[in-house]
């Protein structure tokens, strides 16, 4: 540990999750330089003065958009299952750190420390699943709709009417959508979809 | 808490779920219950199949500990397993409950539901959580697969199209569809692709 940092480093847990939250707080009293309480994540306001807090996904994007242009702790989600596209949405909205339930208590400190430094941190599950997702096109969010659409049990002309768009027009996106995915078909395209964790 | 029941039945509870951070809001959540020692544990040797312990564990790591206890050291009395799965799949539930599992829960339950499964387990009692259970009367509700509807399943989730399937599992093409209209009927999909999504969430295939 750098020793110019001597100050006490503040870390609120407002996990939704009990159990996570229980483990994160479990996790960050062992260390002598992290005084860490549990909060609820109604608003920014209850996180207090709080350098780091650790939510969920959708409560570090309600977070996020609530508290623009204000100050607010440094944000790093815990998330027990994403889709491929979540952590490049919640970094995008400016969160620093994204973790998985699995990640070590090594990871955890990295991720709380580097956060309250203002740097990013991924952790070894998120990085890896990000690297996947670069390695194909990735779908637009009108693209994404619809897959979930398609997953969701829906015909072309159910999705048509659902998203108020043409027949035509679904079937522009259907096709595109099993050219990024390689799919040759509707049925393959959803195999390939939830084993990559797109839907 | 009855303190008369307290003081006569401690109750031994080893956590060894996959998870680090699962293990310590376990351990945690377990400590501060009455009546309960509770010993955190990464390591999975032969003590943890001692019969008078609950075992708290992860999908995985539960069924090893079971099935080492039917290779090594069937005909003692059966562990005590207790398993917080990260999802529900009904697949894993059956499975595990099967194999003989007493307690099943997810990582998402209220703290007080980990507690009560754990005491419940440890009465040698069969407990699930209440998400677990709703979610199995649900599926239970709907007819089971047969085999050979589960092996079309299957590949149709690998992404196969109906010749292929009857191709690999050397069957008539109107067969397949026979078993695949009796697979979305089952599963109340709507579709091939609905069926394939269902199927993955409930850890079917």
């Amino acid at each position: 540990m750098t020793s110019h940092l001597n100050s006490t480093l503040r870390v609120a847990v407002a996990h939704h999750e009990p159990l996570i939250a229980a483990g994160i707080v479990q996790m960050l009293s062992e260390q002598a330089d992290i005084h860490v309480r549990s909060a609820a994540a109604c608003t920014t306001l209850c996180l207090g003065d709080a350098d780091v807090a650790i939510v969920g996904h959708q409560t570090a994007l309600r977070l996020m958009e609530a508290s623009r242009n204000q100050p607010h702790p440094a944000l790093v989600v815990m998330s027990r299952e994403f889709h491929e596209g979540d952590p490049r949405v919640a970094l995008r909205a400016g969160v620093r750190g994204y973790l998985t339930t699995r990640c070590p208590a090594t990871e955890l400190l990295d991720a709380v420390r580097s956060a309250a430094q203002g740097r990013s941190f991924l952790s070894r599950a998120t990085a890896e699943r990000i690297a996947d997702s670069l390695a194909h096109d990735a779908l637009t969010a009108r693209e994404m709709v619809v897959l979930r659409s398609i997953s969701a049990g829906l015909c072309n002309k159910s999705i048509a009417s659902e998203l108020g768009m043409a027949v035509g027009t679904v079937k522009t996106h259907v096709r595109s959508i099993l050219g990024k995915l390689d799919a040759t078909t509707r049925t393959e395209a959803m195999a390939i979809a939830m084993q990559r964790h797109l839907v | 808490m009855n303190a008369a029941n307290a003081v006569a039945a401690r109750l031994r509870v080893i956590v060894m779920h996959r998870d680090a951070i699962v293990a310590a809001g376990l351990a945690t959540t377990l400590s501060e219950a009455a009546g309960l020692d509770v010993v955190w544990s990464a390591e999975r040797g032969a003590s943890t199949l001692a019969h008078d312990t609950v075992i708290v564990s992860d999908q995985k790591g539960g069924l090893e500990i079971l099935a080492r206890w039917t290779r090594d050291f069937a005909g003692t009395p059966r562990p005590k397993v207790l398993i917080v799965a990260d999802e529900l799949a009904e697949g894993d539930v059956r499975e595990a409950l099967r194999l003989g599992v007493l307690g099943y829960s997810t990582v998402d339950t209220p703290l007080e539901e980990i507690v009560d499964c754990t005491r419940a387990v440890g009465r040698g009692a069969r407990y699930l959580g209440e998400r677990v259970s709703r979610v199995m009367q649900a599926w239970s509700a709907s007819e089971a697969l047969t085999t050979r509807e589960t092996d079309v399943l299957t590949l149709l989730a690998r992404g196969l199209c109906n010749k292929s399937i009857a191709h690999e599992l050397n069957i008539a093409i109107a067969t397949v569809k026979t078993h695949l209209s009796s697979v979305l009927a089952k599963l109340a999909a709507d579709s091939r692709c609905h069926a394939v999504a269902l199927a993955a969430r409930r850890g079917l295939v």
